[in-house]
């Protein structure tokens, strides 16, 4: 990686007006990183044997359980712009609640109580506005936010 | 000068200007604890509330705001791992460990306690010594200022864990060279993409590298947070006991709040930089380095009692000379200006009462945080006692933080990207024993370092010897070397005397 972000670097436009280009900077750091990842591997190679037997203690990654983590966060951020913070919060966090192993009343009731303080907090008392979405969800969110007097 | 001090602090205490300051104090305590909500951002979203008050009251709010925010940050950062604001970065280190220990009140309490120490000194030192600050920040070069940050490096590298904290370190250092570079306007690493132009935003990469890989250590059944119960006495936990007062006073008193604020006076570096450096010397002056990281009372109070120091220091380029200290002190200084006055030497000139009424409330403000924080904070701890509990809520509660956070700060889907990304790679390299700290604290030191590099060599033509050929550069390194190898020396000394006791 840091190879290929070398070669990225050098590609840079020169520049006459400066003695240092944009190049220079990053190309130590890359530098940097090269040196400091083979100084890392080799020590890493050297202490395998404890490693190896550290790693058998670890006990079990529970690998569905992060694949699911990371695909409610990416459906939450997705959803977040396209169906408005507060449908996004409540849908894919109960969505999620459920799955990792609460009722569906606790998760639901979790996911309400995050999406009122989403609303309450940002766009009433901060008057930070949050995406309210396209469509119906828009239009269901513009109207609880002109309820609340926003 | 104290002509102007006492109608100064008349004006400040009348009720009303109190009331303004306990509500902007709330306020900012609340949304500095919001991650995301950064102290630029609050003090931004609140000019345009500021101008239906008199001049001298609306700067004073604003510093409230300002103030409370960076102190607000430390309360998440303590509770949740999650830096409410850049500034509470190296608080997150030694406070989250607290926390898991079963000592965030005690945390809480420190991090309370010393951000007032810290503010009020702070607010002293504006008021009394600004002319000598001013000459000693103008009399720092670029390569006096690269210096700094080398030295910063050197302790990293020094004590957060050798090679792969230097790995770390080097990542977040790449990570802040994406986007344009600011002397040439060239894009870097950017493929192209219109929304990597920008650059990563300091939130996303701090949320993605601290929150987002912590719900996934958290989901992984690997790592257990808030294992110790905890019961929270806050009329117990008002003030630090007075042995640990007494034994932090030298890196409280030497380190954390001068150097703290002669970082906050310097033009563009700020409370982050001012956190981070006296972190990293205060634990090369420590007699037990190894200590910080794992939930040392020293690694809260330190960085805390450092950044409201630098929020204050911020103030005084702003004031006397017109110049910001760093983002927040820039929108200040806007504010100032939409407000008639004109910053700079004169404000004290011409409107004197004007300038130390400003002055003094930034010292009021720092007090009246430390009232309004307790009802912040208790509301945060209870919603701490009850994740503890409920370890799924907890991660639903970091993930809608930070796409909250993120999406108030720029209104960008890439940042939402970067936090996932970033999540993983902090994920990974926690897998790999390699430390996340540096790498955050390199994010923000990064483009400094990049700039005053290449505006050195560009001053001198490629000439490297410059930045061993000023004095002051040239202390520093001596102070950076002294500082790694004095306390090493001073424990081989105390080693071959007593074994023992030193084992």
């Amino acid at each position: 990686m840091s190879l290929f972000f070398i070669y990225s670097s050098l590609q840079l436009p020169k520049t006459r007006w400066t003695i240092v280009g944009p190049e220079v900077w990053p190309m130590i750091v890359l530098i940097g990183i090269m040196v400091t990842s083979f100084i890392s591997l080799l020590e890493l190679i050297l202490k395998r044997k404890t490693i190896s037997k550290s790693k058998s203690k670890l006990g079990k990654i529970y690998i569905k359980r992060m694949v699911a983590t990371i695909i409610y966060i990416v459906s939450y951020a997705v959803t977040f712009y396209y169906t408005g913070f507060l449908f996004s919060t409540i849908i894919t966090t109960t969505l999620y609640l459920m799955y990792v192993g609460l009722k569906p009343w606790k998760a639901l009731i979790t996911s309400f109580i995050y999406a009122s303080f989403a609303l309450i907090t940002f766009p009433v008392l901060l008057f930070i506005p949050l995406p309210t979405g396209f469509g119906i969800f828009r239009d269901i969110t513009s109207s609880i936010l002109i309820l609340l007097g926003r | 000068m104290l002509d102007y001090i006492w109608p100064a602090l008349l004006n400040l205490l009348s009720p009303a200007n109190i009331a303004i300051i306990i509500v902007s104090g709330f306020i900012g305590t609340l949304a500095g604890a919001m991650p995301g909500v950064s102290a630029s951002a609050i003090t931004a979203i609140f000019i345009p509330f500021t101008v239906w008050l008199p001049t001298d009251i609306a700067i004073v709010a604003l510093i409230a705001l300002y103030a409370s925010a960076t102190y607000g940050g430390s309360i998440t950062a303590i509770l949740y791992r999650i830096p409410g604001t850049p500034t509470s970065v190296m608080t997150t280190i030694d406070g989250y460990e607290m926390t898991k220990k079963g000592r965030s009140g005690e945390a809480l309490m420190l991090s309370r306690f010393y951000s007032l120490l810290g503010g009020l000194i702070g607010g002293l030192f504006i008021i009394f010594m600004t002319p000598l600050f001013v000459d000693i920040a103008i009399m720092f070069r670029s390569q006096e200022i690269f210096a700094l940050i080398l030295m910063a490096l050197a302790f990293l590298a020094t004590f957060e864990g050798g090679v792969k904290a230097l790995l770390s370190a080097f990542f977040g250092f790449f990570l802040a060279t994406i986007g344009q570079d600011p002397l040439t306007g060239i894009f870097r690493f950017t493929f192209d993409i219109p929304l990597m132009g920008g650059g990563l935003g300091i939130v996303p990469v701090f949320l993605g590298l601290f929150a987002v890989s912590e719900i996934l250590r958290l989901m992984e059944g690997e790592l257990h947070p808030f294992v110790a119960s905890e019961k929270y006495r806050f009329r117990e936990l008002l003030t630090p006991s007075w042995n640990f007062f007494k034994k932090s006073a030298p890196l409280i008193f030497v380190i954390a709040i001068p150097i703290g604020f002669l970082i906050g006076v310097l033009p563009g570096v700020g409370a982050t930089t001012a956190a981070v450096v006296s972190y990293t010397m205060a634990k090369g002056m420590s007699k037990k380095p190894e200590e910080w990281g794992k939930g040392i009372p020293e690694g809260v109070a330190v960085p805390e009692a450092a950044n409201n120091a630098a929020a204050m220091g911020t103030l005084v380029l702003t004031l006397t000379l017109g110049i910001p200290g760093g983002a927040t002190a820039a929108l200040i200084l806007g504010a100032l200006i939409m407000h008639g006055a004109t910053p700079g030497r004169y404000i004290f000139k011409d409107n004197p009462l004007l300038g130390y009424t400003i002055l003094l409330g930034a010292i009021i403000s720092n007090i009246v945080f430390y009232v309004t924080a307790p009802i912040v904070i208790r509301m945060f701890v209870k919603l701490g006692e009850f994740l503890r509990r409920n370890i799924p809520q907890m991660a639903v509660l970091i993930v809608f933080f930070s796409i909250i956070g993120t999406y108030v700060i720029r209104n960008s889907v890439f940042d939402s990207a970067t936090v996932l990304v970033l999540g993983i790679i902090g994920y990974l390299m926690s897998k790999c024993k390699i430390p996340l700290g540096p790498a955050a604290i390199t994010f923000v030191l990064g483009p400094l370092a990049e700039k005053y590099f290449r505006r050195a060599l560009d001053i001198s033509r490629g000439d490297f010897t410059t930045f061993v050929s000023s004095p002051v550069s040239i202390s520093i390194y001596v102070l950076t070397l002294a500082l790694i190898v004095l306390p090493r020396i001073y424990l081989k000394m105390k080693q071959a005397k007593d074994p023992e006791k030193t084992n």
